[in-house]
């Protein structure tokens, strides 16, 4: 897959399992990717989340999408966006978030990642692990 | 959910998303649960030569993550790889496992890697139920 099609790949399968570090610990949990394009990846959650502060603290991590035996790892530095205007359109297209930020986008994180990728694939079990930039 | 219904839940849905840390750095991949039940705990096998395998064996501190029908089961815990895999546990892994036969043939079973979560603890998230901002996670021992 090149980068265009990874991307794409992402888009349609937006459900990454997102790796961070506490302490010495791995940790993990399924995350909305919001946007997939040639900026990077765009991830959103609370800043009360265990995640967010696992992210200040270590912004180094692994995302990885899995679908119809095709695997896409995307590793990289997560990088905190205080943007407004992109905190609005996530609310606007994703309404169940609309109750916790009717008063004020504060506690809203937004993140990105711009990372390398690596896919496998059940058909290709054998072949290298090579990295594409993102 | 309670311990029985967890580890039911992992069977039935046994792609787990395997975290690692390799020194500062997360890692994470699809990984098929070899088991999760009451007996025998919750197990995996991986190739001796993957860079996974590499990571646990440096730090075991693991984390899995499940999700099915808008139900996120996360499962921690610190991995305890076997020492010696019996012979009538070698049989029951090729029975599951079929297509691991080729790679034991030509190298035997170095190969396999065998391990054990233990001190495992889940917390499960249910989408169909209002969430609460802001409350502590329940933590089920499995």
């Amino acid at each position: 897959m090149d980068k265009k099609e990874i991307l794409k790949f992402i888009s349609e399968n937006p459900i990454g399992y997102l790796a961070t570090v506490e302490g010495k610990a791995a940790r993990v949990r399924g995350m909305d990717t919001f946007r997939a394009d040639e900026k990077g990846l765009i991830f959103y959650t609370s800043k009360m989340k265990n995640v967010f502060q696992q992210l200040e603290k270590n912004p180094d991590v692994e995302v990885c999408y899995f679908a119809k035996g095709t695997q896409v790892r995307v590793r990289g530095k997560m990088e905190v966006l205080e943007d407004l205007a992109l905190k609005k359109e996530i609310v606007g297209k994703r309404p169940f978030l609309k109750t916790a930020y009717e008063k004020s986008f504060e506690g809203m994180a937004v993140c990105r990642l711009k990372g390398k990728a690596t896919t496998w694939s059940m058909q290709d079990m054998t072949a290298a692990t090579t990295f594409i930039d993102l | 959910m309670d311990k029985k219904e967890i580890l039911a839940f992992m069977t039935k849905n046994s792609v787990a998303y395997m975290a690692t840390v390799e020194g500062k750095t997360p890692h994470v991949r699809a990984m098929g649960t070899y088991k999760a039940d009451e007996k025998d705990g919750i197990v995996f096998s991986m190739q001796a030569v993957k860079d996974v395998y590499k990571q646990i064996e440096k730090n075991p501190e693991v984390e899995l993550c499940y999700f099915a029908n808008g139900v996120q089961v996360r499962v921690k815990g610190k991995f305890e790889i076997w020492k010696k895999i019996t012979d009538a546990q070698k049989e029951e892994m090729l029975k599951v496992r079929p297509f691991l036969k080729p790679q034991i043939d030509e190298h035997g079973w170095d190969f396999v890697k065998v391990m054990t979560l233990k001190n495992a603890k889940a917390t499960v998230l249910d989408m169909s139920k209002p969430m609460v901002p802001g409350a502590p996670k329940e933590w089920v021992t499995l």
